[in-house]
């Protein structure tokens, strides 16, 4: 299977991509970004196969984005659970973390990567869903059901760009797809399951810093057009609230504006282009705040918002 | 402080600006907004200002005002959008 000229993951056989994770690494695109990836810990290639088989194989000879790397380290002492350390070009950015949580402990490492490497785009901390060629954002702080609703969404007909990252080069307002394992905490693993069922979703990684953590496979037509960026048609600030009737109101565009420009992970970092880019952002878009408590209520409001403009 | 330091945005009553030197961003009432920017574009004691901008809304300047308009350009000074000069 080739995708883009480039074979993708599931081309290869279990065997096959364990042997070359575990061995000299292998290149794998995620949206912009060419990641570098050689890790050896037992038990993960196959689940990392299963839930990256959609996504191209680049080869060694070029410059990639970062070279992660991450394997077991041994203890000495008795009784010590197993350890893994990542390392993000040969260093490691924080302590070791337990073995069992390798999954989620490389997932975090490549957010981590992607929040600090890339100063060149704008990038919000949203969602950011497309629908009829126009990208829906969801910017929220951690525990307002931000990814839960955007891997609602991306089951629902809305092409996934990123449960996480809101990337947009400053100056414009098209949206690059950064399309990546989706990680659902605690409640929301079953909550998703039960919405939809044809999701993919990883093992439940228990007892992690955030609790029981599973990543949701981002459908494979997301993958597969994360070439194609989507011009921002709404921002609309989703906020999970238990026994909540569902509320979509209008927000004030320079509330819209602090709100947005706060969440970011480097507006300031960019100065006067950041201003000038979440100015044009929210100039251009109607934004909303959004209180739900019942998932599929959620995702038919949105969905109406965005055939509303269609029709 | 010259005004070329700051770029503006105003949505209705609403106003953003962004200050260069500081990178910082702030959300300003339209009242503040127009504060600043007569303070930018030429200097002026608090006294001037309370009048000025009671005057551009078609009130005149009472005590509370004037120390309301003074409290709001001790803050801006705080804030490093304006400067404070000896007179």
């Amino acid at each position: 299977m080739m995708r883009d000229g480039h074979a993708v993951v599931g081309s290869l056989t279990t065997e096959e991509f364990g042997a070359r994770l575990e061995g000299g690494g292998l290149g794998i695109r995620v949206g912009p970004f060419d990641l570098h990836l050689r890790i050896r810990v037992s038990g993960l290639a196959p689940r990392l196969r299963e839930l990256y088989c959609d996504y191209p194989l680049i080869d060694d000879e070029r410059v990639f984005s970062c070279r992660v790397t991450m394997h077991e380290v041994r203890s000495l002492r008795r009784g010590k659970a197993s350890m893994v350390r990542l390392l993000v070009d040969g260093r490691a950015p924080h302590e070791d973390m337990p073995a069992q949580h390798a999954l989620a402990v490389l997932e975090w490492g490549l957010n981590l990567v992607t929040a600090m490497r890339h100063q060149g785009y704008l990038m919000l901390h949203s969602a950011v869903v497309e629908r009829g060629g126009r990208a829906l954002l969801l910017p929220a702080a951690p525990g307002h059901g931000k990814t839960t609703l955007c891997a609602a969404l991306a089951h629902r007909g809305w092409r996934l760009l990123s449960d996480e990252f809101g990337l947009v080069r400053p100056g414009t307002t098209q949206f690059l797809p950064v399309p990546r394992l989706m990680p659902l905490k605690n409640e929301s693993i079953a909550v998703i399951r039960a919405f939809a069922r044809d999701a993919v979703i990883g093992p439940e990684i228990a007892g992690t810093r955030k609790g029981t953590v599973a990543h949701v496979r981002p459908p494979g037509d997301c993958v597969t057009r994360a070439q194609e960026s989507a011009r921002a048609g709404w921002v609309v600030f989703p906020r999970w609230v238990a026994g909540a009737s569902l509320v979509r109101e209008p927000v004030a565009k320079a509330q819209a504006f602090m709100r947005l420009a706060t969440n970011a992970f480097n507006y300031e970092v960019l100065g006067a282009p950041g201003f000038e880019t979440v100015r044009q952002l929210v100039q251009e878009t109607a934004s909303f705040r959004l209180v739900y408590s019942d998932l599929a209520e959620a995702v038919d409001a949105l969905t109406a918002l965005a055939d509303d403009l269609a029709g | 402080m010259p005004a070329s330091l700051c770029c503006w945005v105003q949505w209705g009553d609403d106003c953003v600006v962004y200050h260069h030197p500081s990178g910082k961003t702030h959300f300003l009432n339209a009242g503040a907004a127009l504060l600043l920017r007569e303070v930018l574009v030429e200097p002026k004691d608090s006294l001037t200002a309370a009048d000025e901008l009671a005057g551009a809304q078609g009130a005149s300047a009472d005590g509370r005002f004037r120390e309301y308009v003074d409290q709001m350009l001790r803050r801006f000074d705080e804030l490093g959008l304006v400067d404070r000069v000896a007179t």
